[in-house]
């Protein structure tokens, strides 16, 4: 019995019923605030493995294997489900670039079990908007990160951002210290830069957590004092040197 | 292997939510490891107001 809104019951209900007609190996769910609601229940109602908020998810060896960060995300946990049949896994949201790619798969019909709701949707209320940009959309980039040493120091790059028609972004740190509005960090715990074609990562290091949001943006361009920065590893274009140096040369070149 | 992967997408208000097309792509890249099939799931009332919209390339279903 589909409602027209979401309703965790019958959610819970329908997609148990679909587990039991089709064995899945594997049943992923958005990791949203409705699914936080009845995946972990289809899971323990159904026997099934379960990992939440995953940020990861692979065959090893024929054996599943889902990723989870742990410790204020400082660490990456593996989670393998032995003697599990049926995995059940939520997905954290700007993580994976959404396919845009049509297919023509078969569409086919499953009865939903009648289930009663103990709930009743009344209405919606959406959250106030606070982020300043959606750096989602964002097709250039340029983003700082600890090189940029003190808060002081951000405008001059927002400035030259702006010049170049580039979007200022920032990693974890600048956002954690205030310096910049969460809504433009870059990373797992922010945004993935989903439609970026050029970034301009100035003075970050390249920590996992930040590449997994622009590790797949075609031209990378990285400037970094530290050779060894590991963002030098996914970077189409290198640059070992002061980020300082290097912005007021794009100034001078592009006034 | 035997075992396809299932993705159940959610809605709201008449509209797929991003992270439904975030999740399927999550699948797409798990089929690469595999020989699965994907099958996505979508609860409604009609729920053929979404088919056109999770019908990606690597769906199987």
């Amino acid at each position: 019995m589909p409602v027209a809104s979401f309703q965790s019951d019958v959610y819970e209900a329908a997609v148990l019923a679909l587990a039991e007609a089709r064995k899945p190996a594997v049943i992923l769910f958005p990791h949203s605030v409705d699914t936080w609601g009845y995946a972990p229940a289809v899971a323990m109602r159904g026997g099934f493995g379960c990992a939440t908020d995953v940020i990861d998810v692979k065959y090893d060896g024929g054996d599943l294997v889902a990723v989870r960060a742990v410790y204020a995300e400082k660490l990456h946990m593996e989670v393998d489900f032995p003697e599990r049949e049926t995995v059940v896994l939520t997905v954290r949201t700007n993580v994976f670039k959404p396919t845009e790619a049509d297919g023509s798969p078969a569409v086919s019909e499953f009865a939903a079990p009648q289930t009663q709701a103990r709930t009743e949707h009344i209405t919606y209320i959406e959250p106030e908007q606070t982020g300043d940009v959606d750096i989602s959309q964002a097709e250039y980039m340029l983003s700082v990160g600890r090189g940029v040493g003190e808060e002081e120091n951000v405008e001059q790059f927002k400035e030259l951002a702006d010049s170049l028609g580039f979007t200022l972004g920032c990693s974890r740190p600048i956002a954690d210290n205030g310096w910049l509005p969460k809504s433009r960090q870059v990373g797992q715990s922010g945004k993935t830069v989903v439609k970026c074609k050029v970034y301009v990562a100035m003075g970050i290091s390249g920590s996992v957590q930040h590449m997994a949001g622009m590790k797949h943006v075609p031209s990378i361009i990285a400037i970094n004092k530290d050779a060894e920065a590991s963002i030098f590893t996914i970077a189409k274009y290198g640059v070992v040197g002061d980020m300082f140096e290097i912005a007021e040369e794009l100034r001078g070149h592009f006034s | 292997m035997t075992g396809e992967i299932l993705v159940a997408v959610e809605h709201r208000q008449g509209a797929l939510s991003p992270a439904s097309l975030e999740t399927i792509a999550a699948a797409i890249e798990l089929k690469g490891d595999t020989d699965r099939s994907i099958a996505v799931a979508v609860i409604a009332e009609k729920p053929d107001d979404f088919v056109a919209q999770v019908s990606k390339a690597g769906v199987d279903e």
